[in-house]
Parts: C-alpha cells; structure tokens; sequence
C-alpha cells in the first residue's frame, strides 16, 4: 500500500520538476540567444516478483513475469540547440548566427565559456565585450576614430575610420563547435561551459567546418515556442493531479485496511 | 466462516496491487516510449477446490496474469535530432558499458564525446555495424532507419523485436531486456520518425477507472469481510448466551 504511495510520489516530484523546467524556458522567452530544454523521464527500478521463463512447480515455464514497477525519475535535461528566429535591431555589434556555433567569451577568471547571444557591447577601451563586459575571443578592438563597423558573414570584421574612405580589417570572429552541444553546462548569463560530455570546442571562422554564418545588426531571440510550453504545462499539472489522486486512493485504502477491526 | 474470511481477505490483495500498478502507469504518464503494465485478477481455484487449504496455497499469487501492454504511443514532435520514434513494432538495440544489449522504445539519444549515439545511463546506440559514430556532423535519419552524416551514410539503426514480447524483462530505465538464448529479428513493420519522441502508451481515463474499480472492489471485500467478522460476533455471543 504504502508502495502505490512512493510511486505515485515519485511522479508528483517528477512533474514538479517539469513544471520548474518549462517556468525558466518561458521566462527566458525574450532572452537573445536562450536555448530552451526538454526534461525527460524515465521508468525506475522493477520489483521482480517472478521473473519470465522461471520453472513452475509442475515443470512448466511460467509465459509472463511479475514485476511491480517503483516509479519514475527525471533522466536528462535536453538542451535543443535549434536556431531561434533572427531579429532586426540594427546596432552594429548585435551579431547572430544563423546555424551551429558559440561566441567564444573570456571570463573573469581566465576559462572559456560559449554562448549564442550576440548582443555585444564596447568596453572603456573599445574592446568588444558582452553586456556583463567580458570579452569576446579572439579579442577585438575597435580603434578610437572609427565611423562605422562591418563585421561580414565569415566573420570578419572592417571598420572605416574618420579620415578614410577605405574599410581596414581589425580582427577575424570565430565560431566553437561542438560533437554533443547537449552536454555543455549551462552557467546563467546566456553562457555555457564545456563539459567532459560535451567534448572540446573547435573553433574555425563562420562558414566553414559546419559553422553557421554571421548576421550583423540582428540578434537571435529564443527558440521557446510559447504555444508548446503551454501544452507541455497543462500536461505536467494534470499528471501532478493524477498522481496525488493515486495517493488519496492509496490513502483510503489504508485506511479501509486500518478499519478492518473494529 | 473463516474460509470466507480468507477469500474476502484475498480479493482485497489484488486490488493493492493493482493500485501499485496504476500508480506507476500514472507516474510514468510523461516517460518516453513507457509501455504500460496491465493485469487481469486470476481466479483463486486451487485453494478453493481444496477442503482443508493450507497456508501455501493461500499465499499463492493471485495476480498471475500480469503483463506489459506494448500497443504504440503516440509521437510528440520535439525538433531535436537525436529524438527517435519508432512507428511500428520494434526496439532500438542498446549497447552497455559491459557490452550486454538492452532494448528501449524510448528514443532520446545524444552524441557522446566520442561520438557515438548515445542513451542515457552509458548505453551506445547500435545500428547494423555496432555502435553508430556520427562525430559533430550534420545527423539525419530515414525513415528506413538509415544514418546519414553531412548527406552520406554512415549505418543504418534496425529496430529488433523478438518473437514473443511478453518474454522480455524490464530493467528500469526506460530498458527492456530479452531472455538468454532469445533471437533477436528485425521488426517487420518499423518506420523511424526523427525529430519526434513516443509518448507513454498510458491511457490516463482508463487509469482513473481501474483505480476507481480497484478501489471499490478492496473496499467491498473489506465490507465482506467485516460483515462475517460481525456474524461470528453475533454467534459467540449467542453461544455464550445460551450457555449462561
């Protein structure tokens, strides 16, 4: 009796973490760059009764097992890396990328981390840095008497500067790539973190080696379809439902149980 | 008096079992390629038969007939690649970091660091020439189940089936396992779907109803088995009356 009651917790916790799962894709709705992720499930441990084929007590084989299932558990969180739609903005440093890649960004302390939001910034001395001002790598400064920046979809990155008509090139973006994006470490500010799952990055300039291209003067929004995250909601609560009512029912018949003397 | 007890008592067994089995159907209502358990209550004969039952046949199995209903989900589009269903009979053939097989419909891969197609818990993905090496290309999947990187083919995923599915065992983990000595086929009527994963085959109206009858019928027994307990009642009471 108290079994029912553990499984059915199992899957209350389950859709509970669900439901925490599609909260942060929804309030990452309008964020550049979010890539959403799908929590999935699997069916836990068998208590075997009787296993299939074992010997009956008159020499048959019994055809069908008996086992009681304990539950379900949370096995992943998949991040879906599809391209989110490109959004005009038309400031100079907002890049997307339209298909596979991460912006290689420095952190404070010195490691890598990748992200997939373009919305970059200049910092007090003209480097190009994201909105929490690290910066981007290969490192790129903008010189002090520019007019205008061009950054082409291979990356490359031009500016014209007061005086001269002619574009000069300044520096080069590269995209990282890597074999299982799925298993990059997300670490809050539009970043992610390599992972011994995710393998390492190659990097290699837009265009090439499967890496998308670059669009400048727009940034990439979300790829959370708000419609699906409504019905995956309904889903999750309504299995969080039914699961407490298996409890309530464990719970009565206990009860009938408990009753039995008088 | 107290036989009937007894069958009162063991009508009320299956019906905890049944509600341990609904329970899990229900906390699995959201699991990828869940196949739900199904159980018919198997008629208490042989001790019934008996005059003088003793305690073992009493503490027979009453739910004999217990069995893993393998009918399809339905498919739920998710956009990722590397989410497979299965339209037709057949399991994705695992590979375990021991080099045992597991069978899954549950179809939620990903690339590992080396490589390979992977599913979660260490097992690789086989396709007809053992695990499937895909590297950081482009992956895309036929119908037919062939595998296809940057545009050329690299293996082809078989789902398997064997000829007598409710011999398979279930590991948990969303894994079924196939008996020793036991033929793996290729499935005859198997289509891939990529892009898109197979629900739990969980029917949750159905669910609700057998733990409603299930219910009904533990709390009748349990009535059943009151009312008798209150007949011996009335009976010691009459004999010990008569005897004053």
């Amino acid at each position: 009796m108290i079994k029912a009651m553990r499984t059915a917790a199992t899957g209350m916790s389950a859709q509970q973490m669900n439901v925490d799962n599609i909260a942060n894709n929804l309030a990452n709705v309008n964020t550049p760059g979010f890539k959403k992720s799908l929590l999935e499930f699997q069916d836990v441990l068998y208590q075997q009764f009787r296993l299939p084929g074992t010997a009956t007590s008159v020499g048959n084989q019994v055809p069908t097992g008996l086992s009681i299932g304990y539950g379900t558990r949370p096995s992943a969180t998949t991040r879906e890396y599809s391209t989110g739609d490109l959004q005009q903005t038309g400031a100079s440093l907002d890049v997307a990328i339209e298909g596979d890649g991460f912006f290689q960004i420095q952190r404070p302390d010195g490691t890598t981390a990748f992200t997939r939001d373009g919305s970059f910034k200049l910092s007090a001395d003209g480097r190009v840095v994201t909105s929490d001002g690290y910066y981007m790598l290969p490192e790129i400064t903008i010189p002090e008497n520019t007019t205008s920046v061009a950054i082409g979809t291979d990356g490359t990155v031009e500016v014209i500067q007061a005086g001269s008509d002619q574009p000069t090139q300044i520096g080069q973006i590269e995209l990282a790539r890597f074999i299982n994006p799925a298993g990059l470490i997300a670490i809050g500010h539009n970043l992610f973190v390599q992972s011994g799952a995710s393998g390492n990055p190659n990097t290699a300039v837009p265009g090439l080696n499967g890496n998308g291209v670059l669009n400048q003067g727009y940034l990439e929004t979300s790829n959370v379809k708000v419609v699906d995250e409504m019905v995956n909601m309904i889903v999750a609560q309504r299995a969080y439902e039914m699961n407490s009512k298996a409890i309530q029912t464990a719970d009565d018949m206990s009860s009938i149980a408990n009753n039995l003397k008088r | 008096m107290i036989k009937g007890m007894y069958t009162s008592a063991s009508g009320m067994i299956p019906g905890v079992q049944k509600q341990e089995l609904v329970a899990n159907n229900l906390a699995n209502v959201n699991t990828a390629g869940f196949k739900k358990d199904r159980m018919f209550t198997k008629e208490l004969s042989r001790a019934e038969k008996k005059l003088v039952p003793k305690k073992a046949d009493w503490e027979q199995p009453m739910v004999d007939q217990l069995y893993v209903d393998y009918q399809g989900g339905v498919f739920d589009k998710t956009d990722n690649p590397l989410d497979v269903a299965i339209e037709g009979d057949g399991f994705f053939q695992l590979q375990g970091p021991d080099g045992s097989t597991a069978l899954t419909r549950s179809g939620t891969f990903a690339v590992n660091p080396e490589g390979y197609i992977a599913f979660p818990g260490g097992f690789l993905l086989r396709g007809e020439g053992g695990p499937i090496q895909v590297g950081n290309g482009k992956v895309s999947i036929a119908p037919g189940g062939e595998v296809e990187v940057d545009g050329s083919q690299v293996d082809r995923i078989v789902p398997m089936t064997i000829s007598d599915l409710s011999k398979l065992q279930r590991l948990g983990g969303s894994l079924f396992k196939s008996p020793d000595g036991e033929e793996l086929r290729p499935a005859v009527s198997a289509q891939l779907r990529q892009g898109y994963l197979e629900t739990a085959n969980v029917d949750v109206v159905h669910e609700m109803v057998d733990m409603i009858v299930s219910y009904r019928t533990y709390e009748a027994n349990a009535r059943a088995l009151q009312s008798q307990d209150q007949s011996l009642d009335h009976l010691f009471q009459k004999v010990a009356g008569s005897g004053r």
